[in-house]
């Protein structure tokens, strides 16, 4: 299981606590805290999706829009609910390699890590495509060759219309050599800084909570009077 | 409260463990035409009846789901897969939607599988009566920019929803079903929409006049209509949907279902042959 996760509990010095003993059960006031965590958290994650274009320009995966939808909650106990976002990558994310050995991302299976080099590698895999070989290539940031996934050389064909035989016909020729380019940067480990915007404030997360559960016991108080 | 490790998404997950594989011929604007209570009992993949196939590209949506996997790593299984049996897609459908080990037909396929299974599950969860109360409304909202945009607001009108509310309606409204390609009240609403649904409260709710202080909604029993599982029924009338259907047949060889004497598809009970 990756993910994170944040609890949420009627219990100790929380928000809920007071609220806890203005009802005889928690899991109403749970189940309205829990989704109203699970509404803030996918607000949140929804506008950081907005805000977070990829760097290199390609096909958008829209990470964050997609771990909004995977966020949902679960009680653990009669006291407490844990908001969960089931994604791969976002404590990642959030944490960077701090927390990991050696502060360092490693290949767990591999030899190398493969770091996008083109908008067209993005969100991608290295096993997806069919051309690629490990070679050197220019990388313009650094100002010096490294190591990368190149586009294996080929010769392009184009296709002209030429007369053969007395009747045009449309013949492949050859229209020079294309390759060599970085697809994916090959590196043996790789330093992370967290993000703390990818979450919205532990200070918000609990407002959200706090005021949905008032709203909710507010709307029973007015049916009660 | 502190940041830890997330838990499994448990209606998501027990939604998708209880979906059958439909290994079919037919294609998916034959498959949106069936009954959505039979299409989300069953896992399926427009022309596609193998079933190797099929279990990849099932371990791929459960993976994903269950937050194992990312989605770029379960495609690139589906593909190695696929060439490993030595597909190869007709050379004027390379790339495109009809070729099986295409990128753009994976991301469709697990993207609108995983998609659908936690709109499910956020759709129970948001069934729970206390939610309910607070939460009786939800509002169509844009969460991806898509590259073709369709018009949803005239979609919104043609499928009955509220006029003057933007885009908002209580969730038993029959709006959210007639909305969708697939018949169900929540997203995905149709392949690749961009489109979800966030909650409104009571209080917004009845300030845009759709409920009162008082009235409660009636949870929909979705989670008991899936652990019926098998009891599927639909009327076909297609004769060429008829006959995929009736072709269908599940790993151990057996139909997946039949047609009983008024013409209603009924899915087989598993656990009855085995």
């Amino acid at each position: 299981m990756s993910g994170l996760g944040f609890r949420v509990s009627t219990k100790g010095d929380t928000g809920l606590a007071p609220l806890r003993k203005r009802v005889l059960d928690s899991r109403g006031i749970l189940n309205v805290g829990g989704r109203a965590g699970r509404n803030a958290l996918q607000k949140h994650l929804r506008a950081k999706n907005t805000s977070s274009p990829n760097k290199l320009g390609g096909q958008r995966t829209n990470f964050y829009a997609k771990a909004a939808d995977a966020v949902n909650f679960r009680f653990i106990s009669n006291d407490e609910v844990v908001l969960s976002i089931n994604a791969v990558g976002i404590a990642l994310r959030y944490y960077g390699t701090a927390g990991l050995p050696g502060g360092r991302l490693t290949p767990v299976s591999a030899k190398y890590l493969t770091i996008p080099a083109t908008a067209e590698a993005h969100g991608k895999r290295a096993g997806e495509f069919g051309d690629l070989e490990v070679g050197y290539a220019y990388d313009p940031q650094l100002g010096r060759e490294r190591l990368a996934l190149v586009r294996r050389e080929a010769t392009v064909l184009v296709y002209k219309r030429r007369k053969v035989d007395g009747v045009f016909k449309k013949v492949a020729l050859p229209g020079g050599k294309q390759g060599g380019e970085a697809v994916f940067w090959l590196v043996r480990s790789v330093k992370m800084e967290g993000d703390e915007t990818v979450l919205p404030t532990e200070f918000d997360l609990i407002e959200a909570v706090v005021s949905a559960v008032e709203e909710f016991l507010g709307l029973l108080d007015e049916r009660a009077a | 409260m502190i940041w830890g490790h997330a838990l499994p998404f448990e209606e998501a997950l027990a939604s998708e463990a209880a979906r059958r594989w439909l290994p079919t011929t037919l294609s998916s604007g034959e498959l949106a035409r069936l009954q959505p209570a039979l299409l989300r009992r069953s896992r399926f993949s427009a022309k596609v009846s193998e079933f190797a196939h099929l279990d990849e590209l099932g371990a791929g949506f459960s993976d994903v789901l269950a937050g194992k996997l990312d989605v770029a790593t379960a495609r690139l299984r589906i593909k190695q897969h696929l060439w490993r049996t030595g597909y190869q897609a007709p050379p004027d459908k390379t790339g495109g939607l009809e070729d099986l080990a295409s990128s753009a037909r994976i991301n469709l396929q697990i993207g609108t599988n995983v998609e659908m299974m936690r709109g499910l599950g956020n759709y129970i969860q948001g069934q729970q009566a206390d939610i309910l109360d607070m939460y009786p409304a939800q509002r169509l909202v844009r969460v991806i920019e898509t590259k073709v945009q369709r018009d949803w607001e005239q979609r919104w009108k043609d499928a009955g929803g509220p006029a003057g509310t933007g885009l908002v309606a209580l969730k038993t409204d029959k709006v959210w079903v007639n909305l969708s390609r697939f018949g169900n009240p929540y997203p995905p609403f149709d392949f690749n929409s961009g489109m979800g649904v966030e909650d409104v409260s009571r209080r917004e709710a009845m300030a845009l006049g759709l409920i009162d202080l008082n009235t409660q909604l009636f949870p929909d029993n979705v989670t008991g209509d899936i652990n019926q599982g098998v009891q599927a029924s639909h009327v076909v009338q297609d004769k060429r949907m008829k006959a995929a259907l009736e072709a269908a047949r599940d790993r151990a060889g057996n139909a997946i279902g039949h047609f009983d004497e008024a013409g209603v598809f009924v899915l087989t009970n598993p656990e009855a042959q085995s």
